[in-house]
């Protein structure tokens, strides 16, 4: 078997030992997921128009950038940091395989049971509350969708790799990470929808890699496949491309000053 | 006295170890002044282009949110010791904590203050005093009754935070418990008001995330009478002797290190 293929079994394996583990970072997440539910909820009781969404768009915005939060937040690159701190790092160095490569496989397979976990909460979250929802039938609309979400993932990936190799330099990368944890978790949109912020924030932000996590693959679902929609993707390319180019230097560069004394 | 001498010294070495990489400390204080922030700009607007959330208006909704800040900043604060606890017992540190002759709260519990959090508490607070002075009907026994609530608030967060020790001992998992109390003290961030039943009872009575985080706000807009201090003050009391009974019931499970 493909060794990377048997790089996503055996990390799906290893997740499951630890389901005590698995099933509390899940919980949390269906707790973030209740806040921003009702909120959202109590906002739409006086009315059925509020900053431009209707109740039934802003549910769908919710629940569906929530998934995409759980695809973009549950990754392993956070562990990268601690290899390169402990210099067990070196030990995948010297395997015939890619570091890279291995790091998207081990990605793959969280991602995998992240999203399984959170199809299935999702579905008991809508038979208990039955939320309005938006249902697109445009097949387009999904095919696009699709390709955001999985660039999304890719710039997420990039980003949060580059953090941890701050590890080559600073022992002291939990502090980068905490502020890019803030910053995912507003500017990439999963409290509510970018485009409710000024104008000038608005295209400022657009400018940036966050909104192309959550934001606009879950804009691209309510909109549909239009000009705006096909120009987040364009975005959404470049910015994957710009990021794989920055940690791939960053890793070589780390590379060349990274050194670990052998026991 | 001499607890009080053990306390100082371990918020000194907190303190030191605080400010030891100040480019971290500077990292910290700005991702908690941007999280504040950007929440604080989402829960204006949010409440300012609806004018009421589940009844209450803009600056009645800002101060949930603010008492929500001041309460877990607070907590934070005072019982950030928690999330270094599993370390101690992986390692078997907790062996040595346990011989010592003083109770191991003043290590496991009390005994790494954070620094930082009461930087920024001071900006949350000077806020919150602006926003009292711009709401109506806010008089002098409803900051006395705010403030008694904030302290009743505190007793509950440590219980929840005996409650994460205890179960760290029994289960090795402490950081997992330690965010998913995080995150149930979030849902205290609105007005209780917004949830639904059974959700609702749920945080408020058998979780008691509404009477650690509503309550005081709602003292504070004149909304819970003065003989409300009792009962609740009854219930955090109930709560703190759980977490004690639950913690004294954790420690038979503690194999130690052994080596």
């Amino acid at each position: 078997m493909n060794i990377y293929l048997q790089t996503v079994r055996t990390t799906i394996a290893e997740m499951l030992v630890y389901r005590l583990s698995f099933f509390l970072w899940r919980l949390r997440s269906v707790l973030n997921l209740f806040v921003i539910y009702f909120v959202w909820n109590a906002v739409y009781q006086e009315t059925n128009l509020v900053l431009g969404y209707t109740h039934a768009q802003m549910m769908t915005y919710v629940l569906l950038s929530n998934i995409l939060a759980t695809l973009a937040l549950s990754s392993y690159t956070s562990n990268v940091a601690g290899d390169i701190v402990r210099g067990t790092v070196a030990q995948f160095l010297v395997r015939p395989i890619g570091y890279f490569k291995f790091l998207a496989a081990r990605e793959t397979a969280d991602k995998l049971l992240n999203v399984s976990a959170v199809v299935v909460e999702l579905l008991l979250l809508a038979y208990w509350f039955r939320p309005p929802v938006e249902i697109q039938t445009a097949p387009g609309v999904y095919v696009l969708f699709t390709a955001l979400v999985l660039s999304g993932v890719g710039i997420s990936f990039f980003l949060s790799l580059s953090i941890s190799f701050i590890a080559f330099w600073s022992s002291e990368v939990w502090a980068p990470r905490f502020v890019f944890f803030v910053l995912i978790m507003f500017l990439a949109g999963s409290y509510f929808p970018l485009d409710i912020l000024p104008n000038w924030a608005y295209r400022g932000l657009l400018a940036t890699p966050f909104p192309y996590l959550f934001y606009a693959p879950t804009k691209t679902y309510l909109l549909g496949v239009n000009a705006q929609t096909l120009g987040f993707l364009g975005m959404s390319v470049l910015w994957n491309a710009v990021l794989y180019y920055m940690a791939r230097s960053i890793w070589r560069k780390g590379m060349r000053e990274f050194s670990f004394y052998g026991s | 006295m001499r607890i009080a001498r053990i306390l100082l010294k371990l918020s000194q070495l907190s303190i030191e170890r605080s400010f030891q990489n100040p480019l971290a400390a500077s990292f910290f204080i700005m991702g908690k002044l941007l999280r504040f922030g950007l929440f604080f700009y989402f829960v204006s607007t949010l409440v300012t282009h609806t004018k009421l959330l589940a009844g209450y208006t803009v600056d009645q909704t800002v101060l949930f949110f603010l008492t929500f800040t001041i309460v877990d900043t607070l907590s934070q604060l005072l019982f950030r010791a928690v999330y270094s606890f599993r370390p101690l017992l992986v390692s078997g540190e907790f062996d040595h904590i346990l011989t010592k002759p003083f109770h191991p709260f003043v290590v496991v519990l009390f005994g790494a203050i954070d620094i930082l959090d009461a930087i920024v508490l001071v900006l949350y607070m000077g806020i919150t005093g602006f926003i009292m002075t711009q709401t109506t009907g806010i008089a002098a026994l409803h900051l006395g009754l705010y403030a008694a609530f904030i302290v009743n608030s505190l007793l509950i967060a440590m219980a929840f935070h005996i409650a994460i020790l205890a179960m760290g001992i029994i289960t090795i998992e402490v950081d997992h418990t330690a965010m998913i109390y995080r995150d149930m003290s979030r849902l205290g961030s609105f007005p209780i008001e917004i949830y639904k039943e059974p959700l609702r009872s749920i945080v408020t009575f058998i979780i008691p995330i509404g009477i650690m985080m509503s309550v005081p706000a709602q003292a504070l807009l004149g909304m819970v009478p003065a003989q409300a201090l009792i009962v609740y003050g009854a219930i955090s009391v109930f709560f703190v002797g759980l977490s004690l009974g639950f913690w004294r019931y954790a420690l038979q499970y503690y194999q130690s290190w052994g080596s």
